[in-house]
C-alpha cells in the first residue's frame, strides 16, 4: 500500500516532474500478468515494467525485511495514516514478496545514478518535492 | 551499490505484455526517476 500510494503521488505530479525534465519508470518484480492487472487498475501515465529476477533491486542494494519489521510502532502508525487518508489495502497475490523493499533513484540518460533513495522501511518514500530538489541540485 | 554515482547496467525488464525492454529504451528525458516498487498491491 505505501508504495502504491507513492506511485499515485508521483502520477498526480507527473506533469510537474516532466516540466522539470524528469521522466518516470516504475519497476516491480511480479510476473507480467500482475503488472498488466495493475496497469489496467491504476492507469499511471508512465511505463510500468517488471524485474522478475530482481537484478535491478539487487544492484541498487534493495534488500528484504523480516515479518517483525511490520510490527514496529512507526510502521504500524504510517500504515494507519495511509488508511485514514483513504488508501486501500489490496490482496497480495502469492507471487508477490511483501518483504522486498523499494526505493527511488534519479538517473541520467547514461544511467548514472544522480541520487539514490533506498527505502529504510516499508513505508519510507521521498516526497515529490524532494525528488524535484534532487533534479534541481 | 557501492557509491551514489554508480552507473546502472542496461537492465532488461518485462513490460506488462511480457515483452522484454531495455532500461535505455525507456529513458526519454535527461533525468529519469526509477521507482522500484515493493509490490503491486
Amino acid at each position: 500500500m505505501p508504495c502504491v500510494a507513492h506511485l499515485g503521488e508521483v502520477a498526480r505530479n507527473y506533469e510537474r516532474l516532466r516540466a522539470a525534465g524528469i521522466g518516470v519508470i516504475a519497476v516491480g518484480h511480479a510476473p507480467p500478468a500482475i503488472v498488466e492487472r495493475f496497469v489496467e487498475r491504476e492507469r499511471v501515465p508512465f511505463p510500468v515494467v517488471t524485474d522478475p529476477n530482481r537484478e535491478g533491486y539487487k544492484h541498487v542494494g534493495l534488500g528484504r525485511v523480516s515479518v517483525w519489521h511490520f510490527f514496529r510502532p512507526r510502521i504500524v502508525l504510517n500504515f494507519l495514516k495511509l488508511l485514514f487518508r483513504g488508501e486501500k489495502i489490496r490482496r497480495l497475490t502469492h507471487t508477490e514478496d511483501v518483504f522486498q523493499l523499494g526505493g527511488d533513484f534519479l538517473i541520467d540518460r547514461s544511467r548514472t545514478v544522480l541520487h539514490a533513495y533506498p527505502s529504510r522501511d516499508a513505508t519510507d518514500r521521498p516526497s515529490v518535492e524532494a525528488i524535484l530538489s534532487w533534479a534541481a541540485g | 551499490m557501492s557509491e551514489e554515482r554508480d552507473t546502472l547496467p542496461d537492465f532488461t525488464f518485462l513490460r506488462a505484455n511480457g515483452v522484454a525492454v531495455k532500461l535505455s529504451e525507456l529513458i526519454e528525458l535527461d533525468r529519469t526517476l526509477l521507482l522500484f516498487l515493493r509490490h503491486f498491491a
